[in-house]
């Protein structure tokens, strides 16, 4: 057992060693841990060493801890009765494997397929992910992480399991900064749109131009004719983005009297011949006459119409106004005031000498007042025309999110198969678009690269960042399916070989990881 | 191939193998095969390969498996694999060991392809005769043709004793001058000051010796109590020193100790000749060092019956992978041979006869008193034992001012290594209950290696540089 003796003994023997055994000589002072080892002899170094050492192990080996019951163990987490099961082993070190770097892009895909199986992380995975994973995605996928995940961010500084800003606060909303006060406003304006406008109508005098835009551009989301007069006061606000962001919003409410004014503005500027009666009148389409506004008047400009087009566009600074104006009002008004369907209206615009401008506008208006009718007519409208291919899948991309949830996926996949019938490159468009790929559009788009791989021979640079972005975009099993045999009847000097590969690859993880998860 | 590393001596293919003995394929763990790849290129190669529309006549039988693969040659690769010592050929021109062929056959393997082909092809019956050849050949050698100059070996023992006896002399004053100027002075001393005492240990033929001072520089740098570590070191030695120069006054056991402390190595081939100990074997922890060109793999196994220790050194230098013959949770039927010492420890796998079902949990574990007083006990047998493997538990593992310790049952703790980095990952696990933890014990820390809770079984990894603990199944 360890004496104090022992202990201190050796901690003599360390500071005379310290300072040299020739400047305090030792002499018969040299502690032994028990008189019966005590050599005879010179008291050299030598003889110093062999009780230091002898010294040092008695120590070690009576070397006990204490009890010590002021050391509280750390509470235990009380086992949840309804735990998740967890993810498999394999699974989780997928995770480790995306967290030291590859293919990072792939660890929302992770953590939202987990969720989806109802599964959690086992508690011996969580460090690493807390300390790794970004805060904003173990917040999101706090079910994934389960409670053991909180204890443990409870006792972590560095770790956070919950989002920073639960609610929106007055206090913040007057003392905060911008971004703080943007995200308390955009929260306030989803939950109860009157009481943020409300909010914001208090500090309105004071805040600064740039708060003002940012918090008008806010209104988009749950927009209402009661924010109204607040929008109509903002036309006439000293900063532009805030008088354009007003325009905005007020371009998207059809009660508006800014929808108003826009309207009476267009009405006389547009005639649609009356449908002839008679034998010919199978035969003989209606005609649109477009007239070109004279002038803009001051009104025309406070409603947010330019006056100036922008530099690169060339365009007519009389058909730019007529465009913005256009692109205001709702497509539906025009079937209402010339009685006819929007497919005989699209032909007949198709006719002026202004199609492509007015094609363009309509598809604005259309993206500010989704129309299922005019979506599906100006979808067909830009499959059919000739123009740069970027502006036509620029468009349609922009047609297709617009439309209404349920709709969209339908629509995407009519437009999908109307371009490649035409053999238009639909990559271009799946670049464009942002909706999530179906196993249809992962068919379609494996179909359109299965031919350009055996047609193409020259190199395309971006083949390896368009893949890379396909491989994890796409539907994994419907891709897992065909992708192998795509890389195999790939030649092998082909340019898209190695991209190709590499698609492979992103693919297989995908879907292997899909099948750890869900298993 | 031998491999000449310092003061060890071994040879990269170890036990013999019984023919009759079965392998069940699950014992070839993705992990496993990743451990053998020899650098991550060959893996993720080998990943590519790993699918079955890239092989024909995949078939396996006695322990092998076997496939062509087509690569970029005319002829399909023809892959086997002796799937219990590990053993592999491939007919591609590769240079690296194992090839991606191989390492994709293997995964191809893991991933529970089927291996229908029950017919043993030409290449792979020809392979296997030839290594029963070679095997035999070995065995016929292990019995020297030609008796060895004894006279000549004598000599060249009697001059390394001379110039050990005189590297300790000079060893000896060398100390006594550390101590007599004082540590402090000895701290302030250039790094030349130590490297040179230990390259003339080095041409001593001291090898062990060296490796101590070359240590004493370390513990002269070191930040927290270098005083006390530095002494402590010193004082061994001269221990060491007087320890042989009467080595004929010490028991058999601790001599043999002191000649392996001071460098001499023991004869791996006479030791497999030697009758091992058999038992069930429990594959418990593992640890691998780096020191330079020579990387280090430590393998603790645990004796069922015999309740004893056993520590396996593989070594791998380079690229070359370290080789994967045991599974943590596996329980090996073997005989093992043990290098001489005081406590034997280091052995090698003799034989080995069987592996049984794996099993996912530690042997019994001691409290920290008990471990405290296991540790004096061996101290007293071999004062200059270091590292120690011990089984600590029930713990929980506890930040107590910026240090992580292990708690026991009765509020005693002893304090984790300074550089261990799955802290966190200790306490996530032990939020649902105490751990039974297995590590490296030096009488001041403790280095936990394998970790047991509620009959599941999990390792201290990494993951490239990111730490993690892994659930072995």
């Amino acid at each position: 057992m360890a004496s104090t003796a022992s202990l201190s003994a050796w901690d003599r023997l360390v500071s005379m060693a310290t300072l040299g055994t020739q400047r305090n000589a030792p002499g018969t002072q040299v502690p032994w841990p028990d008189p019966s080892l005590v050599m005879a002899g010179e008291a050299d170094a030598r003889t110093f060493l062999r009780a230091a050492a002898a010294t040092y192990l008695w120590q070690v080996a009576g070397r006990r801890a204490a009890v010590e019951p002021s050391i509280t163990e750390a509470p235990q987490f009380p086992a949840d009765a309804a735990q998740r099961a967890p993810v498999s082993e394999p699974a989780a070190w997928r995770l480790a494997r995306m967290i030291n770097g590859e293919l990072v892009d792939l660890i929302p895909e992770w953590f939202a397929l987990a969720d989806s199986a109802g599964k959690t992380l086992p508690v011996h995975w969580l460090p690493t992910v807390l300390d790794k994973v970004s805060p904003e995605l173990c917040a999101q996928f706090s079910a994934v992480l389960g409670p053991s995940a909180s204890w443990l961010a409870d006792r972590n500084d560095r770790w956070r399991v919950r989002p920073a800003a639960l609610e929106p606060s007055e206090q913040r909303w007057m003392e905060g900064t911008l971004v703080e006060r943007c995200a308390d406003f955009a929260m306030l304006r989803f939950r109860d749109p009157g009481l943020a406008r409300d909010w914001l109508q208090r500090t309105w005098s004071t805040d600064p131009p740039e708060a003002r835009e940012a918090f008008v551009k806010l209104l988009l989301s749950g927009l209402s004719m009661e924010d109204e007069p607040l929008l109509e006061a903002a036309l006439d606000d000293k900063r532009k983005g805030v008088r354009l962001a007003a325009a905005e919003c007020l371009a998207r409410l059809p009660e508006s009297a800014h929808a108003r004014r826009n309207l009476a503005r267009l009405e006389p500027l547009f005639v649609l011949e009356e449908a002839k009666t008679g034998l010919l009148a199978k035969f003989r389409k209606r005609q649109l006459v477009v007239q070109l506004p004279a002038a803009l008047d001051k009104a025309a400009i406070r409603d947010g119409v330019e006056q100036k087009p922008p530099a690169q566009r060339k365009i007519g600074e009389r058909i730019f106004w007529l465009t913005q104006m256009l692109s205001m009002a709702p497509p539906a008004y025009w079937c209402r005031r010339f009685g006819c369907d929007a497919a005989t209206l699209m032909q007949a615009t198709t006719e002026t000498e202004f199609a492509t401008d007015l094609l363009g506008a309509l598809s604005s208006a259309q993206m500010r007042h989704p129309d299922d009718e005019w979506a599906k007519v100006l979808c067909d409208a830009w499959v059919a025309s000739s123009g740069d291919a970027q502006a036509i899948a620029q468009a349609l991309a922009g047609l297709v999110i617009s439309a209404p949830a349920e709709r969209r996926e339908a629509l995407f996949q009519s437009v999908l198969r109307q371009l490649e019938s035409r053999d238009f490159n639909i990559t271009l468009l799946l670049m464009n678009s942002r909706l999530p790929w179906t196993a249809g559009t992962t068919k379609l788009a494996l179909q359109s690269l299965s031919a350009r791989v055996r047609g193409e021979t020259q190199t395309w640079s971006h083949a390896r960042t368009l893949l890379d972005d396909w491989a994890s975009r796409c539907d994994v099993e419907s891709a897992a399916r065909t992708i192998s045999e795509l890389s195999m009847t790939c030649p092998d000097k082909s340019p898209w070989r190695n991209a190709l590969e590499h698609m492979t690859e992103i693919v297989e993880f995908r879907a292997t990881m899909k099948k750890e998860l869900l298993a | 191939m031998d491999l000449d590393v310092g003061f060890v001596r071994t040879r990269t293919s170890s036990a013999s193998v019984s023919p009759r003995y079965t392998v069940r394929m699950s014992e070839w763990s993705v992990q496993r095969i990743e451990q053998l790849a020899p650098d991550s290129a060959s893996l993720k190669a080998a990943q590519g390969i790993a699918k079955p529309n890239k092989w024909q006549n995949l078939g396996s039988g006695e322990q092998l498996i076997w496939g062509e693969c087509q690569g970029s040659g005319a002829n399909p690769y023809q892959v086997r694999v002796h799937l219990l010592d590990a053993a592999y050929k491939c007919s591609c021109p590769s240079r690296k060991l194992p090839c991606k062929h191989t390492l994709g056959l293997l995964l191809l393997m893991a991933s529970g392809t089927p291996m229908p082909v029950a017919t043993t092809p030409g290449y792979v019956a020809e392979w296997s005769a030839n290594r029963s050849k070679r095997a035999e050949a070995r065995q016929r050698q292990e019995a020297p043709e030609a008796p060895p100059d004894r006279d000549a070996q004598a000599k060249r023992v009697e001059k390394r004793e001379h110039r050990i006896a005189s590297g300790l002399d000079q060893l000896e004053v060398w100390l006594g001058d550390i101590v007599q100027q004082g540590l402090a002075a000895a701290r302030g001393q250039p790094p030349a000051f130590w490297s040179q005492m230990a390259a003339r240990l080095v041409d001593a033929q001291a090898p062990g010796v060296a490796r101590r001072v070359r240590e004493l520089a370390d513990q002269a740098a070191s930040a927290t109590r270098w005083q006390s570590t530095l002494l402590a070191g010193v004082a061994r030695l001269q221990l060491l020193i007087d320890a042989y120069r009467n080595l004929d006054q010490l028991p058999a056991e601790l001599a043999a100790e002191v000649r392996s402390l001071i460098g001499w190595t023991q004869d791996q081939e006479a030791l497999r000749e030697r009758e091992g100990l058999r038992d069930q074997w429990l594959v418990v922890g593992r640890r691998q060092t780096q020191d330079e060109q020579l990387r280090v793999q430590l393998t603790w196994l645990r004796g069922e019956s015999s309740a004893r220790w056993a520590l396996i050194l593989e070594f791998a230098v380079g690229n070359q992978p370290l080789p994967a013959n045991f599974v943590i949770g596996q329980v090996l039927d073997a005989e093992l041979a043990f290098f001489e010492g005081c406590p034997q420890l280091r052995a090698l796998e003799r034989h080995r006869h069987a592996s049984l079902p794996p099993r996912f949990a530690l042997p019994a574990p001691m409290d920290t008193a008990a471990m405290q007083s296991e540790y004096a006990r061996l101290l007293a047998q071999n004062p200059w034992l270091e590292r120690w493997p011990m089984l600590l538990g029930p713990v929980t593992p506890t930040m107590v001012a910026d240090r992580l310790w292990l708690v026991d049952a009765a509020h005693r703790r002893v304090p984790v290594v300074g550089n261990f980095a799955h802290g966190w990952q200790l306490a996530a696990l032990a939020s649902a209950g105490p751990l039974q933890v297995f590590g490296e014990w030096n009488g001041e820390v403790f280095d936990p290696l394998t970790i047991a809770r509620d009959a599941e079984l999990f390792t201290i990894a990494r993951l490239g540089e990111l730490p993690v603990l892994s659930r072995v199944a």
